[in-house]
């Protein structure tokens, strides 16, 4: 289940033009609403591509239908995540999100799924 | 007033086809209105609107002496008009004839059978409580001014004007900028012919210019619209030219002499400059030069006055103020054309920070050979013709978030003609174009946009633009080639944006003088979107061209022709029907406290001081029945829509039906006809 709409890709491209390591993806960010369009999640969360999202957001400020794409690999992450019982998820309290919350600052996106990355590794 | 009494009525009850009936037991309907003692005859058919439907209600009228009648249908939007010729025809009075409508607002909204059936039942008890109340109304007459109005002169308005005036009538064409020609006049050449755009536009110009019934006012707006279908009152206001149109020879010494120079010239696209006195083109109509007031020297610090001295004729007028003209006319035709949305919030593609990126109509200045660069495409910057030129399509289109929800529609085309003419003029350049989807419908189009892949070798990448970089004379994209579903990046030397048709500027002010409605993107809006495409929902306000929506020339010129056809079948009539249902005012009801005066968007009511109450100009009054609504005493009635008439429906609709559902309902005073007969 995904809040992103979706449905509203029409398959420009703008996103994966934008995106400043589309280039090192294996799937580029304007497959990722067809793909879970078509009920083929599974396979986006087995992308590579979804940690080398840098959550830049850039593909979201460029879609012209208002399709926000980064969304889609913040969702695959947090739950391949949570698949491989990591306890902590991207849902869940982080130490980050701790800390973020005793001193009272936002934690920028980027940090947040770089921690990400690292706990993976 | 007649005094009807109305004891006969016939339903009719229709199944359209499978419209109603799949959903509405009309069987049952017949079987329920039945118990209405006026109900004295009660009939289904699959489709009443047909020849054979009108005759049986006829055969009806006559067989069972009907004095009413009601049919359970579509829309009287639809139909309306039907039945009431078919009542007329069977010798009654057409607004004896009511609606109950079970087809938009039962059927195609309910699945409920049942339900839907009850609810049939309901608006046609609604229904004939209304007719029962009806008084016989007369449609009066108003005479039609000859003449039209234009308002634009782009391809589009010189078309309607032309064939108006070929017809016979006066037609007053109205243009904003200083010559008529609009978009097209700044095109090279024009898909999918690639004939020259100046030549098959310029000829017609100048026969609207010349032509004995057409009086052209260019630099001229709109100011007010007054009035009524074949009556209206348009005030103008001609802008001071401050050159008199009668001496002026057009011999350009004035410009020539002008020591300000340093102007964007719009037609150019700010291109190239012009002088503070100048015409747009060279084959502007008129070619009559205006003085731009905000730049001139002499206007600005009173000195100066060069023009003035060079003139041989002394055509120049440092004086000359600005007219306001009244135009009587019967019809208005709305040719306000487009424009191009501004790449402003596409900060990516860099159009403000490279000078090499343009949009599609500079281009078109840059392959004209009247245009700045005498028809070489030179890259602004250096001057150099380019190697490799982009395109990128829909900016702006097809954008939620930044730009317009609609495709643009003409620019798929326009840029497989951009792609073309490069080639022929440049065999050995290298043309990419950008696209999301390329549309091409249209008699001939998918042809020339294959023959720009085919015979041309012009590169079609689906895909688009994320980033652009300029470094040294080179620009640096960054794209995405989505067949092959990778990362494409590459340098061009001049990239060109497809950008979005918006509304002309103003569109709306004047929609709303029009007293007419446009739609969410700010487009004039149709009557009906199938069946009245060229007229608006303002009786005699007629639309033409690209104010209506993108649109191509040939589309434009159709449609220019289909307004013109419209409007002289206004124009051609000798008096027009009006409307028989509009506001009646009881004049022992009313205490004159003007308070519907106010409301009335016609400006139909005034208070007569002798008599101390309000009266209606039976010719301005519309029937909109804001004032019936407005009134403290219920002093206005709207004929075919009296109070009366509306309470009883609306009894019969809430109140529980009895077997005689609607024979006693709420006495109400305000009965402006004292038309009912069973209360
Ligand atoms: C880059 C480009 C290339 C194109 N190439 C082609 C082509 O090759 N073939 C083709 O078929 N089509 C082409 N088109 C489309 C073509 O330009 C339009 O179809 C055509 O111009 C529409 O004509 P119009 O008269 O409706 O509007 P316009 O040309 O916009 O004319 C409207 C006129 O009304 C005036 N006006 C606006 N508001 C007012 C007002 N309130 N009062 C008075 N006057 C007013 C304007 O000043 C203007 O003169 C192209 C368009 C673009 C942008
Ligand atoms: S948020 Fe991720 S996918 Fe989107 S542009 Fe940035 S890196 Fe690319
Ligand atoms: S930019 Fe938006 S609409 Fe275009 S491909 Fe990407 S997600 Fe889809
Ligand atoms: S205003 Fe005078 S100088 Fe200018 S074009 Fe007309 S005649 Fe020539
Ligand atoms: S006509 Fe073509 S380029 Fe223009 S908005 Fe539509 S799809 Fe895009």
């Amino acid at each position: 289940m995904t809040t992103v709409m979706i449905e509203r890709c029409m398959t420009c491209g703008r996103c994966s033009a934008a995106c400043p390591v589309a280039f090192a993806m294996d799937v580029p960010p304007h497959f990722w609403a067809v793909r879970v369009r078509q009920g083929e999640g599974e396979s986006l969360a087995r992308a590579e591509a979804i940690w080398s999202c840098l959550a830049c957001f850039c593909c979201a400020a460029r879609c012209p239908r208002g399709v926000r794409p980064v969304e889609l690999a913040e969702q695959a992450r947090s739950v391949t995540l949570r698949k491989e019982n990591h306890t902590a998820t991207f849902a869940d309290e982080t130490v980050l999100q701790i800390i973020s919350k005793k001193s009272g600052k936002a934690i920028p996106q980027q940090l947040i799924v770089a921690a990400m990355r690292k706990k993976r590794a | 007033m007649t005094r009807v009494i109305i004891k006969r009525i016939g339903v009719f009850v229709c199944h359209c086809g499978s419209n109603i009936k799949a959903t509405v037991d009309t069987a049952a309907v017949v079987d329920a209105i039945q118990s209405d003692a006026s109900v004295v005859h009660a009939a289904e058919y699959p489709y009443f609107c047909a020849e054979g439907g009108q005759q049986s209600i006829i055969n009806a009228v006559h067989a069972h002496a009907l004095d009413a009648v009601v049919v359970c249908a579509c829309s009287p939007r639809m139909h309306e008009a039907t039945f009431r010729k078919a009542a007329t025809r069977a010798g009654l009075n057409p607004y004896f004839v009511e609606i109950a409508n079970i087809r938009e607002q039962n059927s195609w909204v309910h699945k409920n059978k049942e339900a839907a059936t009850q609810k049939a039942v309901q608006l046609a008890r609604a229904a004939i409580a209304k007719v029962k109340r009806a008084v016989p109304l007369f449609p009066g007459e108003s005479a039609v001014t000859k003449r039209a109005l234009v308002i634009g002169g782009g391809i589009a308005g010189i078309q309607s004007a032309l064939d108006i005036a070929e017809a016979g009538f006066e037609v007053v064409l109205v243009e904003r900028t200083p010559s008529i020609g609009g978009k097209m006049a700044q095109l090279d050449k024009t898909f999918p012919t690639l004939d020259c755009a100046a030549c098959i536009l310029t000829p017609k110009m100048v026969e609207a210019a010349t032509h004995e019934h057409i009086v052209l006012h260019t630099y001229t707006e709109v100011e007010k619209v007054a009035g009524y279908v074949g009556n209206f009152s348009v005030t103008l206001r001609k802008r001071a030219r401050n050159v008199d149109m009668q001496k002026c020879t057009g011999c350009g010494d004035c410009y020539a002499a002008c020591p300000v120079k340093r102007i964007p010239n719009e037609f150019e696209c700010g291109l190239s400059n012009r002088a503070a006195i100048y015409v747009p083109f060279a084959q502007a109509v008129p070619n009559v030069p205006v003085i731009d007031r905000e730049r001139c020297a002499y206007f600005r610090s009173g000195k100066c006055g060069r023009c003035a001295e060079v003139c041989q004729p002394g055509a120049v007028n440092f004086t000359q103020e600005d007219e306001i003209l009244t135009i009587e006319c019967g019809i208005i035709v709305v040719a306000t054309g487009y424009q191009l949305l501004s790449p402003d919030m596409f900060g990516e593609l860099s159009y403000h920070d490279s000078a090499d990126v343009i949009t599609s109509l500079e281009l078109e200045r840059f392959m004209n050979a009247a245009g700045p660069t005498g028809g070489k495409l030179l890259r602004p910057s250096d001057k150099q013709v380019p190697r490799r030129v982009t395109f990128v399509q829909c900016v702006g289109s097809r954008d939620t978030t930044r730009g317009k929800p609609y495709c643009s529609k003409i620019c798929c085309m326009y840029t497989a003609k951009h792609a073309i003419a490069i080639k022929e003029k440049y065999p050995d350049s290298d043309v990419e174009i950008f696209y999301i989807d390329v549309r091409t419908p249209g008699k001939n189009f998918d042809e020339f946009y294959r023959r720009a892949v085919e015979a041309y070798g012009v590169r079609y990448i689906k895909g688009q633009i994320g980033k652009v970089v300029t470094t040294g004379d080179k620009l640096h994209l960054q794209a995405v080639d989505m067949l092959e579903g990778r990362r494409y990046n590459t340098t061009t030397d001049l990239l060109v944006l497809a950008t979005a048709i918006e509304p002309a500027r103003g569109a709306k002010t004047l929609a709303q003088m029009l007293n007419t409605a446009t739609d969410t993107n700010g487009f004039f809006s149709e009557a009906h979107p199938k069946l009245r495409p060229v007229e608006s929902a303002t009786a005699g306000v007629f639309l033409s061209g690209a104010c209506h929506g993108p649109k191509d020339i040939p589309e434009t010129v159709a449609q220019a022709s289909a307004a013109a056809a419209k409007a002289i079948g206004v124009l051609v009539k000798p008096k027009l029907v009006t409307n028989p249902c509009i506001a009646q005012v009881n004049e022992t009801q009313c205490n004159g406290c003007t308070i519907c005066n106010a409301v009335c968007p016609y400006l139909a009511l005034s208070r007569d001081g002798e008599r101390g109450c309000t009266t209606v100009n039976a010719a301005l009054c519309q029937g909109c029945g804001g004032c019936a609504a407005a009134c403290p005493s219920g002093a206005v009635d709207l004929l075919g829509f009296s109070h009366a008439q509306i309470h009883a429906e609306v009894d019969a609709l809430c109140l529980q039906p009895t077997t005689h559902a609607n024979a006693a309902p709420i006495k109400h005073t305000n009965n402006a006809h004292g038309g009912t007969t069973d209360d």
